[in-house]
């Protein structure tokens, strides 16, 4: 294989790859809650513009929340095992 | 206006759905590959060994093929946003209809800013084979880290939303 073939490193610029828990415990959040705060009122509205008056309820809100909850646990969890490289399994 | 395109697009609907699920597969698993099995180990052992030389060439490598790669995903999903609403016309689908509400809110808010950011990193002002040419090493590192962050945050909300809405529009649950 020729040496060219990869692109060349530069050592000295090359940085190690560093986020902290408190930044993967916000985005995890803001992805959760975006859920709740964004796509089901996003959804509701579109539907209740289209004439479906029940499109707001409690029983939907409560599935929301459960959706936002677990969505945004599972970002968290993804989003850690692939930022510290030694919980990798590869 | 609607009713026309309707009456032209209704024949045609089946096909338009082919051409759309064609798209949609190669949209969603053309990257797949490439990034659970070569790119995500080659950017783990980086992460261990940060300025060892094999291995930020190796990361460097992986990462220009993978804004290459990205291509097919990138023809992709125009194609789906024109066939898309041609179904939408044709089918006489509206947010009555709470899967396809659902999935228009998707769509709109969760498929095309990750795009937007996937084009921009990709093939445009972050594209690593292009930062490299210019000599920036400084931006070239930036560009690696701004993709990778990219890439870890939103990997688990399309491996979560693209299924779900393939289900919405498959089962039409409610």
């Amino acid at each position: 294989m020729r040496d060219d073939f990869l692109p060349p490193a530069n050592v000295e610029t090359a940085a190690p790859f560093e986020v902290s828990d408190a930044k993967i415990n916000i985005t995890a959040a803001v992805l959760g809650a975006s859920v709740l705060f964004v796509i089901y009122p996003a959804y509701a509205l579109l539907r209740y513009w289209w004439g479906f008056e029940a499109a707001f309820s409690w029983s939907s809100t409560l599935v929301a929340l459960v959706c936002a909850v677990l969505f945004g646990l599972n970002v968290r969890r993804r989003v850690r095992s692939l930022a510290r490289a030694e919980a990798s399994a590869d | 206006m609607i009713e026309a395109a309707q009456q032209l697009l209704a024949p045609w609907y089946l096909q338009i759905k082919f051409v759309h699920l064609v798209f949609v597969a190669v949209w969603f698993m053309s990257t797949s590959v490439a990034y659970r099995f070569y790119l995500v180990p080659i950017l783990r052992e980086w992460m261990k060994s940060p300025r060892d030389v094999d291995a930020v060439r190796m990361r460097n490598w992986a990462m220009e093929r993978f804004d290459d790669g990205a291509i097919l995903e990138h023809v992709a999903f125009p194609m789906l946003l024109i066939t898309g609403p041609m179904l939408m016309i044709g089918g006489g689908w509206t947010p009555a209809q709470g899967w396809f509400a659902m999935k228009l809110v998707m769509v709109v808010l969760v498929f095309i800013p990750i795009e937007v950011m996937d084009y921009y990193l990709a093939h445009f002002a972050g594209n690593k084979e292009k930062i490299r040419a210019r000599g920036d090493q400084q931006a070239y590192e930036a560009a690696m880290h701004t993709h990778w962050w990219f890439l870890m945050v939103s990997s688990p909300v399309v491996i979560i939303t693209i299924p779900y809405v393939i289900y919405l529009v498959v089962v039409k649950p409610f």
